[in-house]
């Protein structure tokens, strides 16, 4: 009898050392439950992000997450919430470029420079889309149409300050064209605009257009990244049609500046390990995101890079100063 | 006839204001050819004009009407459900609106720093006192009440935060 | 006819009952705040429904916003405070009934005018949804523009006898509605240190205009905390008969018509919906005096619109998988919470979540009858409290809804900025109207009439090539010049007694 106790017990034992650093590490970390803000609206795309993450990520960290929607000010409410909440880990920012032009931009009294970057997670590809009958097969066909016909090609992109917009005058440099640049108020907007032929090439993300795509009405012509995306292997990169151009439109997550060691570790692990979780794979790669997973040594200056290239544009640009 | 002059001075002064805030907004060279500020020009300009032919309009219309007996004048300032009731005078009557404004004023300027209970409650002992009630239990009790049924509604029901005030910070 | 079988799967579901009815209150409610929109109402529940059964979450949803959309008219007829944008249209008449003494009929009005339309939007929605898509297509830059000035035109004909007045207010409108990101440079105007780079919030001008100038009118009346005690006392829900419905036919066919085009169209929603359905019924009644006197047709025809705008706002989001609004935004990050991927092809992988939402749907806006009736039992009661408490309690109600947008009392400023504007355009004689209709048609109108030139490189020729906006604005023209000629007609007489 004692004999079958012990070895239920050795065996308990046994399970637990296997699972060790799963157990250690959620008891490691300081806090039970985390407040994960974003200044996304519920239902909107950095919150069903977090929400996500927050499903698989918690098990993993040992931890229950809130969501938290601090709307307002195009993201300053949420980062003064942020920079102004202790740095004990136990809240975080979902960031997005939003953040960084809400910092440049609005200039509030809490920027993106009061918070310190954690992990990044996902780069969002973008993407150039087509009206299933349209002319153009790939991005060279649009290059050398709009080479033929200058300030004739139609690019329809959402919001007027948005990365989106941006891009589309370094594709003008790079490419040495000059196309006709349409905004709109949403990726909604830009893919009626492409379905009716108010814009002939569409600028978006493939999240927003999956149902589009499936349903065979537009057809992707080229994406922004280093490499094919997995979902769709047969649309070259623009850099493979010769147009050297690579958008990081990232998602990561950030907390208040000074975070202890031991909680940027624990983000760091947890982080790897949950991309690597099939049902979390299974939805990101529904969305077509690019797992691109970054430590705080690398986000770190990946942020400060991207926000010098953003203040860069803005400038030059002269939408703001860069005092 | 005054009142549409003077309406007409005031809106043409904005125009005016709203123009130089116009030439005020960057130039970009992501901008169109309308400009970011075209359309808020053309809208100054538009009430500009307006404004001048308003005050034209009322000066041709006071020397044609000089000539007869003043008519429209006397219009009642306002008319409530169909009834007229006597105007005592409008001077009085602006006044007591401001007054109802300035309430407002002085609940947004506390608002922060008393929390939303606590404001709402002298808010709504304000206006009640405003109207000329003597002050009474009922009127308090019905100050709390209210005051307790918004954040109720907007903190409990809805999850809406509502300012809390320097209180909590006084206790920690 | 299989999607027949789905839809009555839903009906027997219980679960798809109580989110019905469940997300009709919450929609009312949330409405019925000013500040709480149709789309805040439905993100506020979104997190609850992660748990829920997909077909009962996106009941929950689509009922709370019928709900919401005729939850906003309740404090526009009773309290002249617009919960909604939408309802600010209703706020013009209805709040004039109410002050006549007829509040309960302008509420069973707006009640029952609001549950046909719903169901009209319904019915659209179930038989013609592939049609109602390819009209949503149709509507590009030019035609968007177009529709917006022939929302304006009616300036020309509403303000006779001070056509001036009518068209600076509406120009002020305009001028506000400018306010924040440029819709294609993306610089920042007048944003006033960037707290306005959003732009101003039209709920926020909204109340200001109608109910804060309103409790300041009232407290400048002599002896205000005394009056009107008897009358408002009256006030008792009175749904309006099928005589007075079908004498109202023309009012609500034209919210019916816009409704369905404005939900269909991306950008536009309820409020020009709205706005674009009460002036058009007041230019094609028989009794255009009595608008903005208390005209039932002035409350019949927004409220049609506004309530068949909340189901066919989702034939863009069902068949292109796009939000054509923010309500819209959060239905579809419902879905995908859900892993439903809405588009085109899901009739065809998930019918039983389509049919299901139709069914939910139909509860929903039958079932709004009865929450409705029992809902303003309470919202007469707090109405009928005496005067100084209630205008009071209006007043903090304002502030509570104008903080909960963005929780910022530098909103609260523009509210009681607003709300002084309102008072003096009272006190000069300047009409609303124009002031609204600037206000939401504004942006739709700028936004376009660039983005159309930046398509065609400058060539104004676009507004009349396109058959749309040919129309559009040669309808508005017409309009135009009659109101002129009567306009001038009017003074010729005016001059000669």
């Amino acid at each position: 009898m004692m004999k079958t106790l012990a070895s239920i017990a050795f065996a308990g034992a046994v399970a637990l050392g296997l699972c060790a650093p799963m157990a250690a590490q959620a008891q490691d970390y300081p806090h039970d439950t985390v407040t994960l803000v974003t200044h996304s609206s519920p239902g909107g795309g950095t919150d069903v992000f977090l929400r996500e993450l927050s499903k698989h990520l918690g098990p993993i960290m040992g931890v229950n997450f809130v969501v938290e929607n601090v709307r307002g000010g195009g993201g300053a409410k949420a980062m003064a919430k942020l920079a102004t909440s202790p740095a004990d880990g136990s809240i975080f920012y979902g960031t997005t470029p939003s953040y960084i032009n809400a910092s440049l931009l609005s200039k509030p009294e809490y920027t993106f420079e009061h918070l310190d970057p954690v992990v990044n997670i996902f780069i969002d590809p973008q993407i150039l889309y087509v009206r299933k009958d349209s002319p153009y097969k790939s991005l060279t066909d649009v290059v050398n149409d709009a080479k033929a016909r200058p300030k004739q090609v139609k690019f329809a992109v959402s919001t007027p300050a948005s990365l989106d917009r941006q891009v589309i005058e370094q594709f003008k440099q790079v490419a040495g064209v000059d196309v006709i640049t349409i905004t709109h108020d949403g990726g909604g907007d830009v893919l009626l605009s492409v379905l009716n032929g108010t814009g002939d090439v569409g600028v978006g993300e493939v999240q927003e257009l999956r149902g589009q795509i499936d349903a065979g009405e537009i057809r992707l012509i080229t994406s922004y990244t280093e490499e094919r995306l997995s979902g769709f292997p047969d649309v070259p990169t623009a850099r493979e049609q010769g147009i050297e151009l690579v958008v990081n439109k990232f998602r990561g997550i950030a907390g208040p500046k000074g975070l202890p060691e031991d909680v940027v570790k624990a983000w760091e692990t947890a982080v790897q390990k949950v991309l690597e979780v099939p049902e979390f794979k299974k939805w990101y790669e529904a969305g077509a995101l690019l797992p691109a997973f970054m430590s705080q040594a690398e986000y770190g200056p990946f942020v400060q890079n991207f926000a010098k290239e953003q203040q860069a544009f803005f400038t030059e640009y002269n939408i703001t100063t860069d005092e | 006839m005054a009142r549409d002059i003077l309406a007409g001075l005031v809106l043409l002064g904005f125009a005016i204001m709203v123009w130089i805030a116009a030439e005020a907004i960057r130039e970009t060279p992501l901008d169109d050819e309308v400009g970011a500020d075209g359309f808020p020009k053309l809208l100054a300009g538009s009430l500009g004009v307006l404004a001048l032919l308003l005050i034209g309009q009322t000066l041709l219309a006071r020397r044609r009407g000089a000539k007869r007996a003043p008519s429209a004048a006397a219009e009642p300032l306002v008319t409530r459900g169909g009834t007229e009731t006597p105007v005592p005078s409008p001077g009085r009557q602006h006044l007591r609106a401001a007054g109802m404004l300035a309430i407002g004023i002085v609940y947004v300027a506390v608002l922060e720093t008393l929390g939303f209970i606590l404001s709402t409650l002298l808010l709504l002992l304000a206006v009640a006192l405003y109207s000329g009630r003597p002050p009474t239990i009922g009127m308090a009790a019905l100050a709390v009440a209210g005051a307790a049924l918004l954040y109720a509604l907007f903190v409990r029901v809805l999850g809406v935060p509502l300012p809390s005030g320097i209180w909590p910070g006084l206790v920690s | 006819m299989e999607g027949l079988g789905y839809a009555l799967d839903a009906l027997l579901n219980y679960g798809v009952l109580l989110a019905a009815a469940g997300g009709v209150v919450w929609g009312i409610l949330g409405g019925a705040l000013p500040g709480i929109s149709p789309s805040i109402a439905m993100a506020l529940l979104l997190p609850f429904t992660y748990a829920m059964e997909p077909v009962v979450a996106i009941v929950l949803l689509a009922s709370t916003y019928v709900g919401a959309e005729y939850g906003g008219s309740i404090p526009a007829i009773l309290i002249r405070t617009p919960g909604t944008n939408a309802s600010a249209a209703t706020a013009i008449d209805g709040y004039e009934m109410q002050k006549q003494g007829r509040g309960g009929e302008a509420l069973g009005l707006s009640l029952m005018t609001g549950v046909l339309g719903g169901l009209f939007g319904l019915a659209l929605l179930v038989l013609l949804t592939e049609p109602l898509a390819r009209v949503a297509l149709l509507f590009t830059p030019p035609a968007y523009f177009a529709l917006g000035v022939l929302g304006l035109s009616v300036i020309a004909s509403l303000s006779e006898g001070s056509m001036l007045k009518g068209l600076m207010a509406g120009v002020v409108g305009l001028m506000i509605a400018t306010v924040g990101t440029d819709s294609v440079s993306g610089v920042g105007r007048f944003t006033y240190r960037s707290e306005l780079l959003e732009g101003v919030p039209f709920i926020l001008v909204m109340v200001g205009v109608f109910a804060v100038s309103e409790l300041m009118l009232q407290s400048s009346q002599p002896d205000w905390s005394k009056a009107e005690k008897d009358k408002v006392r009256d006030t008792r829900l009175k749904l309006p008969s099928v005589a007075t419905l079908w004498r109202l036919r023309r009012a609500q066919g034209i919210g019916w018509f816009f409704g369905a085009l404005e939900g269909v169209m991306p950008g536009a929603g309820g409020s020009v919906a709205a706005f674009m359905s009460y002036n058009e019924a007041r230019r094609w009644s028989k009794e255009p005096g009595k608008f903005g006197h208390g005209s039932e047709e002035g409350v019949a025809a927004p409220e049609s619109a506004n309530n068949v705008v909340a189901c066919t706002a989702l034939v863009p989001t069902l068949s292109f998988g796009i939000p054509g609004s923010n309500s819209t935004a959060v239905l579809l990050g419902g879905l995908l919470i859900h892993g439903l991927q809405p588009g085109p092809l899901l009739f065809t992988q998930r019918p039983d979540i389509v049919y299901g939402l139709f069914a939910g749907l139909l509860l929903a806006n039958v079932g709004m009858l009865i929450i409705g009736m029992l809902i303003l039992t309470p919202a007469i009661w707090l109405v009928n409290r005496p005067k100084p408490y209630l205008m009071g309690f209006i007043y903090a109600l304002v502030f509570a809804g104008a903080y909960s947008i963005d929780h910022s009392v530098f909103d609260l400023g523009i509210v009681l900025a607003a709300g002084l504007l309102g008072y003096v355009m009272r006190v000069f004689g300047f009409p609303f109207l124009p002031l609204v209709l600037g206000l939401v048609l504004g942006y739709m109108i700028e936004a376009n009439y660039r983005r159309a030139l930046v398509s065609t490189n400058g060539d104004h020729m676009v507004f009349v090539q396109d058959p749309i906006s040919l129309f559009l604005l040669a309808t508005a023209l017409l309009f135009v010049v009659i109101s002129g000629v009567r306009e001038i007609s009017i003074r010729r007489r005016a001059r000669a007694t």
